[in-house]
């Protein structure tokens, strides 16, 4: 689940705190960069780290909505739909969005490259309608057609990845020289 | 003291009281949802707004909300302002934007905070045509139903479920106009005070489901205080009857001093158990139903006795059922015990005479240390609230257990380190090392260090013990500690049954042995038993007593193994279906009257003595002895003197001490849910959460025996012989197998009966596991399903 390390750092932080229960939000935005969403281990690790109950965590994430405990795409996009976008055609940004995944928001498209989600404003008021994609990428001036771009480019990524020629070479580069050969045991 | 003016009316208030609190004990019709005398308030609802009267020159009339304002002298509010009223009336009508008015279907309709306060303030029509918002439903077990939609987020709910009980398996989840109140999963709540959501909740998002099969309006049923037969505390409640069947048992008077507000679910639910389809209802005679009343067969049988009777009572029973019996069996000079054992006389006679100085339950919530012996939520659930409120209030709280029990879960979330488990045969060493401690001698034991200190730093210290796990000894040890702590330091030990102190002060010295002696010395012939099952106990000793019996005559108001074996079976009146009086553990008499006549004839204390009986005064005289006045039903009952509850003779034989036992040999200990009881036993719905027969034990004994979690583990006591799934419970004390009492029964074992252990094999193979077992079989083949 956590590394020692990864451990000590949690504990460590909460330990800056009188109670331990201040360092919740903190821990599950920790398990949530790690795993995508907060899963059940996690969420039964945070309570041990924490003291509070997996219900007192649940009633937290669900109040965030920046917490999750359901699995998303590879990548998020949170659309904007307070009242600046809303005029701006926030709404039809996001049916396009829902046309071109083939999905409603907050599910994830069927290959898996992205989750839209509505959000409440994102302080991007003066290029509404605005997105924001993987908490560091904003999106301005957004129209229906930009939006299915931005998701085929999001779809499209993985498989750029996967075509690039050095793509195995990086992985065998990552891979100790010195390594033993692998007896014939192990590769049954 | 002091006074505030509401509309100009003066209105007295206590210290600590707020405006709303002190609004309403004047009689002021105040509307409120999120407030609860018990749980506070929240401030959430914004419906007790009141307008401040300007005191100087200058100053405005503000809108205060009246639950969150301390009462001070002198204060003044306008209720019926127009600025107030007009709040009021929005709030509600803000409320039933989104609340269905689904009243008619609503098993809350007539009995509903919501309905009628917005009936008080006077919205009637409905501005708003829009979409209301609707939640989805949670399947939350047998006992509670939710309707989510009717929701008017007070968060009574979660304040008392989670803040009050110290729950954690229920919350509030998201946020603004969304928030559900559910668990994170369906199924049943952990906590036995669940069905309280039911009381709590101000409109119908919680109801009862078991009186949602059998439903009827508030109206229709006919209502009468009683008290609650599920243990010894002896609950004010309320039942509400139709037709000849019990209907609705909750909570019933908010000044009590018993239980003001909440009940446990084993009384809420367990009373249904009366109502189970094998309830004795017509007088059988082997087995086939006979067509006369049960007072009639009863006057026959014992005229065919012709004198060679005896009576067995119940602990189970009230006084004034107890008190008939024994005078009949005066005047017919038969033999009369209460008790279905010698040993139950004696430890039931020792912890009454302890319990001479209880504490009540205000008393245990206001104490400033508690110690408890033994798992109290099991059996006295109603106790085990009353200490979490202690615990709440970050007051000391000890707990010395053996098998797994909710108020140690409960407490070891809030305060770390203050439980104990310990086999129950090592419970007196560490009774009479806490002894020392308290009279300041050496101690090694850092626990009974810290527990000796708490209770001497206290002031009010409270210790509770359980009575079926302490043997005459301990008891004693309690009382010896009691005896040199603080003078306000009390001492209650929750009693065996509801009906224990009845049965203690009714008994002759040593009455069991004497009606036992007397069945087997063949002067008895005819056994009358009431509302006792002696032949369900793992005392082989009965069973040869009903051999030697001619007439075996049951009246029972559930159907026990007694009452299958015996030969004239008669229905006794449960409690809610006839008058009587009872005693609880801290001997409060407490009186309870008829709710609802059943439609079948059934047997009484006072239609037993009508007709048996040729001076029935002696009753009567007897009560005026034990209290001058005596109660009313539904009233807070009299204290009897403590004197006067002194069993008539302390026991002679005491309770054998467990036998010596190696330390390093498992031993048995016995493990309860909270919802079992005499009655609650044949309650389907709370029936159906009953955990299933298991032994469990702790980690460390599981690793020894090289078990997990659900292997079969085979349990020898003596000649018997048993095999249940082994639970592993961090909760269990060391070599301690805790088995329930039916287990205990077939193993005819007792507390701290020593045990051997054994894994059984495994009936089915893994196929994972096939490798594993090639080797521990060595070369034999081992040919599995599937394999040529």
């Amino acid at each position: 689940m956590l590394t020692d390390q990864e451990r000590a750092h949690l504990e460590e932080h909460i330990a800056h705190y009188p109670e331990k229960r201040a360092g919740a939000i903190y821990c599950l935005y920790f398990m949530q960069d790690k795993y995508g969403y907060i899963t059940k281990p996690s969420l039964n690790l945070v309570s041990e780290l924490t003291d509070l109950s997996t219900t007192q965590l649940d009633e937290l994430i669900t109040f965030y909505t920046l917490l999750r405990r359901r699995p998303v795409g590879r990548n998020i996009m949170r659309v904007c739909d307070s009242i600046s976008c809303h005029t701006r055609g926030a709404k039809k940004v996001l049916e396009a969005a829902e046309n071109a995944t083939g999905k409603a928001l907050g599910e994830i498209a069927n290959d898996g490259s992205v989750t839209v989600l509505p959000s409440i404003c994102l302080g991007l008021c003066d290029r509404a309608p605005a997105a924001l994609i993987n908490d560091d990428r904003v999106e301005g001036e957004l129209t229906p057609e930009r939006m299915r771009m931005i998701l085929t480019e999001l779809a499209e990524e993985e498989i750029k990845l996967s075509e690039k020629p050095d793509y195995q070479n990086i992985i065998s580069m990552l891979t100790p020289q010195d390594a033993p050969a692998k007896t014939n045991e192990e590769v049954m | 003291m002091g006074t505030i003016y509401i509309d100009d009316k003066a209105v007295e208030f206590e210290p600590g009281q707020n405006v709303l609190d002190a609004a309403r004990k004047a009689g002021i019709d105040t509307p409120y949802f999120c407030y609860h005398p018990a749980l506070g308030a929240a401030g959430s609802c914004r419906i007790c707004a009141m307008e401040t009267v300007p005191q100087k020159e200058g100053e405005k009339p503000r809108t205060v909300m009246t639950c969150s304002i301390p009462a001070q002298d002198g204060q003044q509010f306008r209720f019926k302002s127009p600025k107030a009223k007009q709040i009021q009336k929005a709030v509600v009508e803000f409320y039933m934007t989104n609340h269905p008015n689904d009243c008619p279907v609503c098993d809350e309709g007539g009995d509903c905070h919501l309905q009628d306060t917005t009936i008080s303030v006077g919205h009637a029509y409905r501005r708003y045509d829009g979409q209301k918002r609707t939640m989805p439903d949670q399947f939350l077990g047998p006992l509670v139903y939710q309707t989510m939609n009717r929701c008017v987020t007070c968060y009574r709910c979660v304040r008392f479920y989670q803040d009050y009980a110290l729950g954690d398996d229920f919350g509030a989840m998201g946020s603004s106009n969304h928030v559900l109140f559910r668990r994170t999963e369906d199924g049943a709540f952990d906590s036995p005070f669940s069905g309280n959501l039911v009381s709590v909740c101000p409109t119908g998002v919680f109801t009862d489901k078991v009186y949602r099969r059998k439903y009827s309006r508030t109206w229709m049923l006919e209502k009468a205080p009683s008290i609650c037969s599920g243990c010894s505390v002896g609950c004010n409640i309320e039942v509400g009857g139709r037709e000849g069947t019990l209907r609705r048992v909750q909570p019933n008077n908010e000044e009590s001093k018993v239980n003001p507000y909440f009940i446990c679910d084993r009384g809420r639910y367990g009373s249904h158990g009366t109502e189970s389809h094998s309830r004795p209802k017509y007088v059988s005679e082997q087995g086939k139903v006979v067509k006369t009343s049960p007072l009639d067969a009863l006057k026959i049988a014992l005229v065919r006795a012709e004198g060679h009777v005896g009576i067995l009572g119940s602990v189970e029973e009230d006084l004034t059922t107890n008190l008939a019996l024994k005078a009949i069996a005066k005047e017919m000079n038969a033999p009369f015990s209460p008790f279905i054992s010698p040993q139950q006389e004696a430890l039931t006679k020792t912890a009454v005479a302890a319990n001479h100085n209880a504490p009540s339950i205000s008393d245990i919530e206001q104490s400033d240390a508690v110690f408890v012996v033994g798992e109290l939520t099991e059996h006295a659930p109603m106790l085990d609230l009353a200490v979490r409120q202690v615990i709440k209030a970050k007051k000391d709280v000890y707990v010395l257990h053996a098998t797994p029990s909710h108020l140690v879960t409960a407490l070891n979330k809030l305060q770390r380190g203050h439980v104990k488990a310990l086999a129950p045969s090592q419970w007196q060493d560490c009774l009479t090392q806490i002894n020392t401690a308290v009279h300041d001698g050496a101690v090694e034991d850092l626990w009974i260090k810290d527990v000796a200190n708490a209770l001497k730093q206290a002031e009010k210290p409270v210790i509770i013990g359980v009575a079926e796990l302490l043997n005459t000894a301990d008891i004693s040890l309690l009382n010896t500690i009691t005896e040199s702590l603080a003078p306000a330091a009390k001492m209650a030990i929750a009693l065996p049954s509801a009906g224990s102190v009845n049965a203690a002060l009714t008994a002759q010295e040593n009455s069991c042995a004497e009606l036992m002696t007397q069945i087997e010395s063949d002067k008895i012939k005819t056994l009358v038993v009431v509302g006792s099952d002696p032949l369900n106990t793992n005392n082989p000793h009965w069973h040869a007593l009903h051999d030697k019996l001619d007439q075996l005559i049951v009246i029972d108001k559930v159907l026990t193994k007694t009452a299958h074996l015996s030969d004239t079976l008669l229905p006794l009146a449960a409690w809610p279906e006839r008058d009587g009086m009872t005693i609880n553990y801290e001997g409060r008499l407490q009186r309870f009257s008829k709710a609802f006549a059943r439609k079948t004839a059934t047997i009484d204390a006072h239609s037993m003595i009508e007709t048996l009986m040729k001076s029935p005064e002696t009753i009567e005289q007897w009560l005026t002895e034990l209290a001058p006045t005596l109660p009313q039903a539904g009233d807070d009952g009299i204290i009897i003197e403590k004197d006067k509850l002194k069993c008539t003779e302390l026991p002679l034989e005491q309770k054998t001490n467990p036998p010596a036992i190696q330390s390093t040999q498992p031993q048995v200990a016995l493990s309860k849910w909270f919802g079992e009881g005499y009655v609650a036993d044949h309650a389907p719905e709370i029936r159906s959460l009953k955990p299933g027969s298991s032994a469990s034990i702790n980690p460390k004994l599981a690793a020894s025996l090289n078990l997990s979690n659900g292997d079969q583990l085979m349990i020898i006591c003596g000649d018997q012989k048993l095999v249940r799934p082994a639970v592993i419970s961090s909760q269990v004390a060391d070599l301690t197998v805790a088995l329930n009492q039916a287990d205990m029964r077939l193993l005819q074992a007792d507390i701290a009966s020593p045990l051997c252990l054994e894994r059984t094999s495994e009936l089915f193979i893994d196929a994972d596991k096939k490798e594993e077992i090639k080797n521990i079989i060595g070369s034999a083949s081992v040919i599995m399903m599937g394999e040529a």
